[in-house]
């Protein structure tokens, strides 16, 4: 067995393993964390496959910001996930049934006639690195997809805020324009009243 | 020209009166009433003009129309008068007046959507009768269905809902697996000779294989013997009789039924040849079960309106008889029964609207006498169940006498030949005549003699209104009692053609039955056909 | 350079007025708000224009094989544009009342037709994909909308679920094919299988996931869960969007998907979709029987009726494929019909969904009535409507193609069917009216709504432009 065969195993088996205690932990916090274990050990096949630009970005983008962010949301709303693991109980079985038998097929048809010993030969790395024709690539032949996935991002963004925004009643704000153009005869009244005068 | 363009006057002319009457203000029920009633006289014109103007002597279509509709599917918009329809024709144009006088003082509810749904029906019933093309056939089959469904659910009696619904699934059930048989049809006919068309006379030339024409004849018989009905697909009828309007009972006691034998007639006879001769033992035995059935049922009937509606089934049991004997006889007398049962039929339905309108109930047990009631009325409807009988002099009896005829003709060729069934079998339909003679006799005699009685006294006789329509109507049985050869006439050319269509490869000269004829089977063992339809495309 | 964009003009000046519209509307005061709106229209009429203007007889390809423009996408987005045009009449008084008459609501309805105009004209995986995924956001975040509705939310998040399920299966079955053909171009993919390379085994289970993508998306029996929550859910202004235009980008993804890319694998995918459209068409129309909700009960009828779209699909010829086209364009023109005359109805904390609120429809309104009878009676197959004409196709197709018995089984179904749709037209003809509030309604909503009924009548009586147009639209793609 050669080195890179080994790490491919290796990693693999965290990676695997990981994947598994997302689902299985109880602590959500534990489980964002076994996820970034997870993607770094993804990032990390990328990398023996010499797609260097993609393992980084799989580290940048989902454990630097997306998984982070997930973690600042589940801290902020201390979610109790026990209650909503109960019903998930009742389903292993079913889910369990079904999940072995779509695997059992699979590998029983896969494993018959396709998976072969022997490996495909890895692309020769662009020339002036990966990073550059992906970009190349993307800003030309792709850009039509890559417009229209910039859109779906735009929608995700118009879809949160407008299904979270709203102005509550009975939250208090100021709006520093209002108090500004504020004048005088808008808080105060001056009453004149006769003076009361006293009678027997 | 003039004639066929005519012909299509004719038919779209209900039309306009529906535009016609939805422009019309609100609250103008009389107006409507006699727009419709202009209308319908008028379209009796026009056809009485086309009967006089048809030729007996031309075999085929007259007055035809034919033009592209669908071209993808090789869909023509054809229609024409020949022999087959131009009787039933005269007879829907002749119903139409009356159907819409018969209403003018039952129907006091959505007076302008009652006017128009008749007139969609009547659209309806002579596009079906006059179209020549099996798509356009269908569609306006089809199209039948919804103003009859909605005239028994909205102005019917208690139990309308339930009577409508059955009535629509029944029927549409029917039509539906006709459709999947057009389809098969067609697309065998195209596999086979290279033409795409429904049209009537391209289809009769198809050529399938005895199996497949016995399972389309099903499907097509199906769809035909329900609307009949015969029995044991006519639970529906009485049902659907009883709960609906006067006019609503008229248009399907007049004309509807008759879509069924007419379908048989045009359609699934000629079009499955072999089956249809194979099939002949049990239809003729549905049919004699239909005569004798329906006038069984009917002796023991308490409703009145129910002792017509079976008595329906019994009469186009013969028509039935008579289509199947394959000989002159039979198939004209079952021509002249179909317009008889429909002006019989049609007039006693009538008079017993007249009789509710007054009495507001249908139990023959209320009634009693009404001869010394209602003098006028008695008369006409003793002359309409004598006519019902079938007594000679009246249309009835010309009609049964002919099937009957016709029946034991094929009859006694098929004992000598060995076979004893269809002689045994015409011999029931005889006793048929008796039953009908029976039931009818004796509920007239608990109608109209005895102690009178009828609730919601006192009421008046029939007005002008109601005689003219009676008198009307019993002028023509007569006139078709006394004088058939006339129409005889129109229809011998067509009667021959059918007889020759659907009897000939008894002699063997058509060699349908031959294996291998049909669609080129594909491996799995069902047809696969070739598409056209493509050629649309620039 | 000009030239290379033309084929994605429409999708180009719609995005710009959808970014629009969403800044132009933040300064909008809620009575100006019919700005925006007819900005949107304005968009989607110069979208539908441009798509006539630029449409060609020969398919054009650009962005390096990402995009066709060819006589089907031209035909099928125009059909997009018209539909969702005409969604935004019919519920403007709808969402007005229920406060959710907002720029957010106009920009999403937009981005969503955006998605499927790339999906329509897409020609490689990748722009299908992300098609699908911007038209489903969309919907997954309109559905939510209206948020003082428990029912909305549930069935917003249903939809979400098993969308991205669906979603996930699509990719998974799209990159195995990928693996097999080392493609993502439709054409090139179809050449591969049809040379014979790739691997098989990897196909197919390529297949099978694709296929179970497509029948989520559509809403196919077994994997039809989703429809009956959603459509029952969602304000019906957006049932009414999911209902429509969407169904018509789905018939182009599945004709892309299967009847391009996959075609090399035609017996494997027809013997998949023979149970699917089977299922539908009997479980569909056999559930929608029991259903009370006039909402519920036309999504089991959009399960029987996309049971039936299969049906002319899977003849797998240009037939097959254009009586399929012919019966969603038909499908789609009958169900903006339908849930227009429920918004009609409805008003102000009363909803209309329910099958006894249109009881008695005859007496306060003819008109309407009349209207939701032809709409029912096209759903139910009755000729002269459109929808006979629609079934017929699909019926003839699979007959030519040799399933008569699949054929016999669906025109049995759809007999069943007819049954709860004259259900309907019962409780509106023959019961007496319980409700008797006046119905009121814009008048550009009225004049639409009427030429919409009686459209499914005037295409009944000369089905011939519609469904030679089908058949042109596809010849010239290249299906023949």
């Amino acid at each position: 067995m050669s080195f890179p065969t080994f790490l491919f195993y290796a990693f693999a088996a965290i990676l695997v393993f990981a994947a598994l205690r997302v689902v299985t932990t109880r602590n959500p916090v534990h489980a964002a964390l076994w996820l970034v274990l997870a993607f770094f050990t993804a990032a990390a096949h990328w990398l023996m496959l010499r797609a260097e630009f993609l393992a980084i970005a799989l580290v940048l983008v989902y454990v630097g910001a997306v998984m982070v962010l997930f973690l600042f949301v589940v801290m902020m709303l201390d979610v109790n996930f026990d209650s909503l693991r109960a019903q998930f109980r009742n389903y292993v079985p079913v889910a369990a049934t079904v999940g072995v038998l779509v695997l059992v097929e699979m590998a029983l048809v896969l494993l018959g006639s396709y998976l072969k010993p022997g490996s495909a030969a890895l692309p020769a790395p662009a020339a002036g690195g990966n990073t550059r024709a992906l970009g190349l690539l993307l800003y030309t032949d792709y850009v039509y997809a890559f417009e229209i996935a910039a859109v779906v991002l735009l929608v995700a963004i118009i879809a949160a805020i407008a299904l979270t925004h709203r102005r509550r009643r009975e939250t208090r704000y100021q709006d520093p324009g209002k108090q500004v153009k504020v004048r005088a005869k808008d808080r105060l009244r001056v009453l004149g009243m006769p003076a009361e005068k006293r009678d027997g | 020209m003039f004639d066929a363009a005519l012909l299509n006057i004719v038919v779209y002319l209900p039309l306009g009166g529906i535009a016609l009457l939805l422009a019309a203000p609100a609250g103008q029920d009389a107006f409507v009433r006699r727009l419709t009633l202009g209308l319908m006289t008028l379209q009796l014109a026009l056809v009485a003009w086309l009967y006089l103007r048809f030729d007996p002597t031309v075999a085929g279509l007259q007055f035809e129309t034919r033009l592209p509709w669908i071209a993808s599917w090789g869909v023509h918009y054809q229609i024409g008068l020949d022999g087959y329809n131009v009787l039933l024709v005269l007879m829907t144009a002749f119903l139409g007046p009356l159907v819409v006088a018969g209403a003018f003082t039952a129907i006091r509810k959505d007076v302008k959507l009652f006017y128009s749904m008749v007139l969609l029906i009547q659209f309806a019933m002579l596009g079906t009768f006059v179209a020549q093309d099996l798509f356009l056939f269908y569609v306006f089959w089809e199209t039948m269905l919804i103003p009859m469904f909605l005239m028994i659910g909205i102005w019917g009696g208690e139990r309308r809902i339930y009577a409508t619904i059955k009535f629509f699934l029944y029927t549409a059930f029917g039509s539906i697996l006709m459709l999947a048989a057009v389809i098969y049809l067609v697309l065998s006919l195209q596999s086979t000779t290279g033409i795409t068309s429904f049209a009537f006379a391209d289809l009769y030339r198809s050529q399938l294989p005895l199996d497949v024409q016995c399972i389309l004849l099903a499907a097509f018989g199906l769809s035909f013997a329900i609307k009949v009905p015969m029995v044991p697909l006519h639970t529906w009828l009485p049902d659907a009789h009883v709960e609906a309007p006067t006019a609503g009972s008229v248009i399907l006691a007049g004309v509807l039924l008759k879509m069924g034998t007419y379908g048989f007639m045009k359609l699934g006879f000629p079009l499955f040849p072999d089956a249809t001769l194979a099939f002949t033992p049990a239809i003729m035995f549905l049919a004699v079960v239909s005569i004798v059935y329906g006038a069984c049922v009917a002796l023991v009937q308490t409703d009145i309106k129910k002792i017509i509606a079976y008595s329906s089934i019994s009469h186009l049991g013969y028509v039935m008889l008579g289509l199947v004997s394959l000989n002159l006889y039979g198939i004209q007398g079952a021509v002249i029964q179909m317009v008889s049962h429909g002006l019989t039929a049609a007039g006693l339905f009538l008079m017993v609207g007249m009789i509710y309108e007054r009495c507001h109930t249908r139990e023959l047990a209320d009634y009693g006498g009404l001869a010394k009631l209602l003098p006028v009325y008695s008369v006409f409807f003793a002359i309409l169940t004598l006519a019902s009988i079938g007594l000679p002099t009246t249309s009835g009896f010309t009609g049964e006498f002919l099937v009957l005829l016709g029946a034991f003709g094929a009859a006694w060729q098929q004992y000598e030949l060995g076979s004893t069934l269809p002689l045994a079998l015409a011999s029931v339909a005889v006793s048929g005549v008796v039953l009908g003679a029976l039931y009818m006799l004796w509920f007239a005699q608990r109608f109209l003699f005895g102690a009178a009685k009828a609730p919601h006294q006192p009421f008046g006789d029939l007005d002008l209104r109601e005689r003219a329509i009676l008198g009307i109507i019993v002028a023509a049985v007569f006139v078709l009692g006394l004088f058939p050869d006339e129409p005889m006439r129109k229809t011998e050319l067509a009667a021959k053609q059918f007889q020759q269509l659907v009897g000939t490869s008894r002699t063997g000269v058509r060699a349908a039955g031959e294996p291998g004829r049909g669609p080129a089977a594909s491996e799995n063992g069902a047809p696969r056909f070739a598409r056209a339809g493509t050629g649309s495309a620039p | 350079m000009t030239h290379a964009l033309l084929p994605v003009l429409p999708e180009a000046v719609l995005l710009a007025a959808a970014c629009t519209v969403l800044l132009l509307d933040l300064f909008l005061p809620p009575s100006r708000r019919h700005w925006s709106f007819w900005l949107t229209q304005a968009t989607l009429l110069a979208c539908a224009a441009i798509t006539v203007a630029t449409a060609e007889l020969q398919p054009l390809h650009a962005f390096g094989g990402l995009v066709v423009d060819d006589m089907l996408s031209d035909f099928l987005k125009l059909l997009s544009c018209v539909a969702v045009s005409t969604m935004l009449f019919y519920s403007r008084g709808y969402l007005a009342v229920r406060g959710l008459f907002r720029g957010e609501v106009l920009v999403l309805t937009m981005l969503a037709l955006l998605g499927m105009m790339v999906m329509i004209s897409a020609a490689s995986f990748l722009t299908l994909y992300l098609g699908l995924e911007l038209l489903a956001l969309c919907l997954y975040s309109m559905v939510a909308m209206h948020r003082t509705s428990n029912a909305a939310s549930e069935a917003a998040m249903k939809y979400f679920v098993l969308g991205a399920l669906a979603s996930g299966m699509l990719l998974y079955g799209m990159s195995m094919v990928y693996g097999a053909t080392g493609s993502l171009d439709i054409h090139r993919i179809a050449r591969v299988i049809h040379a014979g390379q790739g691997n098989g085994t990897v196909l197919l289970f390529g297949l099978v996931f694709v296929v179970s993508g497509i029948a989520f998306k559509l809403g196919a029996v077994p994997y039809h869960m989703w429809v009956p929550d959603v459509y029952h859910g969602a304000p019906t202004a957006v049932t009414l969007l999911i209902g429509t235009a969407p169904k018509l980008a789905a018939f182009a993804l599945t004709l892309r998907l299967l009847g391009v890319a996959l075609a090399g694998l035609e017996f494997d995918w027809q013997g998949m979709l023979i149970v699917l459209s089977l299922l539908s068409m009997v479980l569909g129309n056999v559930t929608a029987i029991a259903q009370t909700n006039i909402k519920r009960m036309l999504a089991y009828s959009t399960i029987a009726n996309m049971g039936f779209m299969l049906l002319g699909f899977l003849a797998a010829n240009l037939a097959g494929y254009s009586a399929a086209m012919f019966y969603v364009v038909a499908y789609v023109l009958t169900s903006l019909a339908s849930f227009g005359v429920v918004m009609l109805l409805a008003r102000e904390g009363f909803e209309a969904d329910r099958i006894e609120d249109f009881r008695g429809l005859n007496q306060r309104s003819p008109w309407w009535a009349f209207i939701m009878l032809l709409v029912m009676f096209s759903l139910a197959g009755v000729p002269p409507t459109l929808g006979f004409y629609a079934k017929f196709a699909v019926i003839e197709a699979a007959v030519g193609a040799g399933f008569i018995w699949l054929a016999v089984a669906a025109v049995l179904a759809s007999l069943v069917g007819a049954f709860y749709y004259l259900r309907v037209v019962k409780v509106m003809y023959f019961e007496d009216a319980v409700d008797t509030t006046p119905i009121v309604a814009r008048g550009d909503n009225r004049a639409l709504l009427s030429a919409n009924g009686l459209a499914l009548l005037l295409f009944g009586i000369l089905p011939q432009p519609l469904m030679g147009l089908c058949v042109v639209a596809l010849a010239q793609s290249g299906f023949l």
